[in-house]
């Protein structure tokens, strides 16, 4: 059995439910927020299956089954305290037995998760094989204006919170201060972009010629066309996903005149289903078909509890500056740079939140596909 | 000698560290998780990635409590400086106490992660079990929960609808807590169980495992033997009192 776990305001967990639907693949769903308001019961380790009871019913989650899960926490987002721990302790739960659970998991708690710290994801990335952007990540205003002189560059969040990325220039450092910090900046690349998603061994690449920044931004999405990467690229992506821990992943490229394919990130929790709907649904064929093998049942994915230490490292060794430096006092009120500006960034979990408190939790994977098309149209 | 100290200013343990290393003679830097971050220059180019300032650093899960955001930019900075923090202490060249890793920090291990995640208890060993409340599942004296402001109790003492992990325990079940720093260990008994079912070797095996270079593990000793029960990554006073010094040499030992 497929299991689907996540949120109903949840757009992308709407589609692969609803393309299980279509395709008429037998899926159990567990919506989070619903099942956090009624009773659970988890083993760790999996001792015979998990029980959730909400909403009228008993769902069994077996440790054998196959798991596609898209699992956002809300409980930042509970003013009510006893929700909150709510969330977290089921949460907490929930990903030890995952973790925890012989079947397959798609994806497990912490594989992937230094998409959220940029500079540290990149440098895991080239350990792994592919070309990155040179990045600086900082809050000294000298060193981000020499790294902005030497060439064009773009500023992203450090943390992975979704922002528009735009071009950093030295105007934009003047009067930068330490508090205003950390920031992240890399190299530009000019040239078409490129979503590849790998699901075990199977991808489905495709690329977009923009004139923007950021091709999300710009109404490019639609132009999207299917594409054969490079053999020696393929090679290295399912190899790259295996190695993240991941079962399905979203990678990002930039790929320059001179064909050089530049990684910019691999998104653990891929939204995929913008990028499904111009590939005649091939990649959630490809998700379905791989959570309802039998060779993916029988074996275990590899769980490690934390992935070797990064290989090659040379450090600076200067302490000027940290002697010059004067920490902030014990509740800085920090001054927001200018190019990360509210306005600029999604907040995908206060957005998400502000959905559940205006809609009642869906229970079947009809409503759930239902209330996040209605979500999809008003937006 | 210089060494960086990222935790909270309320931090016993770290505000300890603190002055056994300037007994010694080094130079102490203090700071909170946020401060801390905003030292840090990384670079990540084509063939190398470096971190700069590279010193020895002994962190702390305090470092990042803080008065609740009010406003969302600032919740947004923290989170940067966060990002920021976990990519220079995961890639730094020198010595860090303890170091997260690419897929994060390593969290205060119980029974059911220890079992299913270091594979430290014996197979058919029993489950930890996380309920939504007490009512779940029929439970007797024997079994023992904790709820998620860590209060510990019999499972029938807490009320309906708590959520909480819950297990076992023989009636007369001792407890051994082992304080580890690198290949060392350092029991808080003189108890000869300790040596007769090998707890220290035992426990500095468990903490590479998980990857810990500082951490308590506790243990159930009872007649059939010892289990290990929980692994704190960040150890508080009460499990380092009993042989603070030793551990205070050894982390020093370590740092300079």
């Amino acid at each position: 059995m497929i299991v689907a776990i996540g949120l109903d305001v949840d757009s992308s967990f709407g589609w692969f439910i609803g393309e299980a639907l279509r395709a008429r693949v037998p899926l159990e769903v567990v919506n989070l927020r619903a099942a956090i308001e009624g009773a659970w019961r988890f083993d760790v380790p999996p001792h015979g299956s998990a029980m959730l009871d909400y909403g009228g019913r008993t769902i069994e989650l077996r440790p054998d089954d196959s798991y596609y899960c898209r699992l956002i926490d809300l409980s930042a987002h509970e003013a009510d305290v006893a929700r909150a721990h709510r969330w977290q302790a089921f949460m907490a739960a929930l990903s030890a037995w995952l973790d925890a659970a012989p079947g397959l998991v798609m994806n497990r708690s912490q594989a992937g998760a230094h998409n959220s710290s940029k500079p540290l994801h990149e440098a895991v990335l080239r350990e792994l094989g592919f070309c990155v952007p040179e990045s600086l990540t900082t809050s000294d205003a000298r060193e981000l204006r020499q790294f902005v002189r030497a060439g064009p560059a773009i500023s992203k969040t450090v943390c992975g919170v979704r922002a528009d990325t735009v071009i950093v220039t030295e105007a934009d450092i003047d009067g930068f201060v330490p508090r205003n910090g950390p920031v992240h900046v890399q190299r530009l690349v000019s040239g078409a972009d490129a979503r590849i998603h790998v699901v075990g061994n199977h991808l489905v690449a495709q690329r977009v010629t923009s004139e923007g920044i950021d091709y999300r931004r710009t109404g490019d999405l639609k132009h999207l066309e299917v594409f054969e990467p490079p053999a020696v690229l393929r090679e290295l992506l399912v190899e790259g996903t295996q190695s993240l821990g991941l079962a399905f992943a979203g990678w990002d490229f930039k790929i320059d005149g001179n064909g050089a394919y530049w990684c910019l990130e691999a998104n653990p929790m891929p939204g995929y289903g913008p990028y499904d709907v111009r590939c005649g649904g091939a990649i959630s064929s490809g998700l379905l078909t791989y959570l309802g093998s039998e060779r993916n049942l029988t074996g275990r994915a590899p769980y490690t509890l934390s992935s070797p230490q990064i290989g090659t490292v040379f450090a600076g060794s200067s302490t000027k500056k940290l002697e010059a430096f004067k920490p902030d006092p014990e509740n800085p009120k920090s001054i927001l740079r200018p190019f990360v500006s509210q306005s600029r960034r999604s907040d995908i979990l206060s957005n998400l939140a502000s959905r559940a408190a205006a809609t009642p939790p869906a229970i079947s994977a009809a409503a759930i596909v239902s209330l996040t098309q209605h979500i999809e149209k008003s937006r | 000698m210089q060494v960086l100290i990222v935790a909270h200013q309320n931090d016993a343990v770290a505000f300890r560290l603190r002055q056994e290393l300037e007994c010694r003679g080094a130079m102490v830097h203090y700071y909170n998780g946020p401060s801390a971050a905003r030292l840090f220059t990384i670079h990540v180019g084509s063939h190398s990635t470096s971190v700069a300032p590279s010193l020895p650093m002994f962190v702390r899960p305090s470092a990042w409590c803080q008065q609740p955001a009010d406003h969302a930019d600032e919740q947004f900075l923290r989170a940067e400086a966060y990002a920021t923090f976990w990519a220079a202490a995961a890639l730094s060249p020198s010595l860090v106490i303890n170091r997260p890793w690419p897929d994060g920090s390593v969290g205060r291990l119980t029974w059911g992660k220890l079992t299913a995640v270091l594979d430290s208890h014996p197979a058919g060993s029993d489950s930890e079990i996380y309920v939504s409340g007490r009512e779940i599942f029929k439970a007797d004296d024997s079994t023992w929960g904790e709820d998620w402001e860590f209060h510990v109790s019999r499972i029938a003492q807490f009320k309906s609808g708590t959520p909480l992990r819950a297990r076992k325990v023989s009636p007369g079940t001792l407890y051994e807590i082992v304080t580890v720093v690198s290949e060392r260990g350092f029991p808080a008994t003189a108890d000869p169980r300790t040596v007769e079912f090998q707890l220290v070797e035992r426990s500095v095996a468990l903490a590479e495992k998980a990857g810990v270079y500082f951490a308590s593990i506790t243990w159930a000793v009872d007649e059939n033997g010892a289990a290990p029960v929980r692994l704190n990554p960040a150890p508080q006073q009460f499990e380092l009192r009993y042989n603070w010094h030793q551990v205070a040499d050894a982390l020093c030992e370590g740092l300079m």
